[in-house]
């Protein structure tokens, strides 16, 4: 079970939520929807995964897929809520080296408003 | 030592059942939540590669994984008959030029190995046998965490 939620879609800055476990499985029922709502949109994106449970590297692959396109239009992925196993998965393959993680969401928004700077 | 034995078919839908038998195993023989998951993330992450590499006759397929529980860890086995495949040699490209590339093509790999203290593998009588062993989390122990 996946769900992604729309928190905003600001002028300069998207938020959206994952929540639920991003899998082999449940990444079919997600990826097109989140590249739409981030990559697409060509914006910075802030990503809440405080919810989300679990995630393998087609999971953590659609994140950096999405980052990178974003990268492409001076635009960044910020991950915020990022704790427990889902946090040990993606420190564990250096996601920290590569996607901004913030601590809140208002250490988020300075950073997604920083890169366009 | 407690045993667990399934054999699933070659399709992604079969992952909901496997990840159910697995989950309420591990629960059931007490294994911490720290090493049921990283167990979960390892035996995830060899079956879906051999569901999405591993045959390319469009035929049914079987995979038998077989977990394995001991005072120190949790050992698995995860058997195929498709195209040799040897995670303990495969190409794992540096991780940031993985996550860079925003392809996850080894990604999967690279994180069984961090994951696991042994990644064995054997090819006999054409299948894949690949044993991968995760260890405890380490708790902490009395008067460690004050």
């Amino acid at each position: 079970m996946i769900e992604l939620e729309v928190l905003s879609h600001d002028s300069d800055v998207s938020h959206v939520k994952l929540k639920g476990r991003l899998d082999a499985v449940t990444l079919r029922q997600v990826d097109i929807r989140f590249h739409g709502e981030t990559a697409a949109r060509k914006r910075s994106t802030i990503v809440d995964i405080s919810e989300l449970d679990f995630i393998t590297s087609l999971g953590i692959g659609m994140l950096f897929g999405c980052a990178k396109s974003l990268r492409r239009h001076d635009a960044v992925m910020v991950l915020v809520g990022s704790k427990g196993f889902v946090d040990n998965a993606l420190r564990t393959v250096g996601a920290h080296e590569i996607i901004p993680f913030a601590a809140n969401v208002e250490d988020a928004l300075r950073v997604a408003r920083e890169s366009r700077s | 030592m407690a045993i667990l034995r399934l054999t699933i078919s070659n399709q992604l839908a079969e992952l909901r059942r496997m990840g159910f038998a697995l989950a309420e195993f591990l629960d059931d023989e007490g294994v911490s939540k720290s090493t049921a998951h990283r167990v979960k993330l390892v035996v995830e992450e060899l079956v879906v590669n051999v569901i999405q590499h591993a045959f390319d006759d469009g035929a049914p397929h079987a995979i038998l994984l077989d977990v394995r529980t001991d005072p120190q860890g949790v050992a698995i086995m995860v058997e195929d008959d498709g195209k040799r495949f040897d995670p303990t040699i495969a190409a794992a490209p540096p991780l940031k030029e993985l996550l860079e590339s925003g392809k996850s093509g080894g990604l999967g790999v690279a994180i069984i190995r961090k994951v696991t203290r042994e990644l064995k593998y054997e090819r006999t009588d054409n299948k894949n046998r690949v044993r991968a062993y995760v260890e405890n989390a380490i708790r902490p122990g009395p008067g460690r965490n004050k």
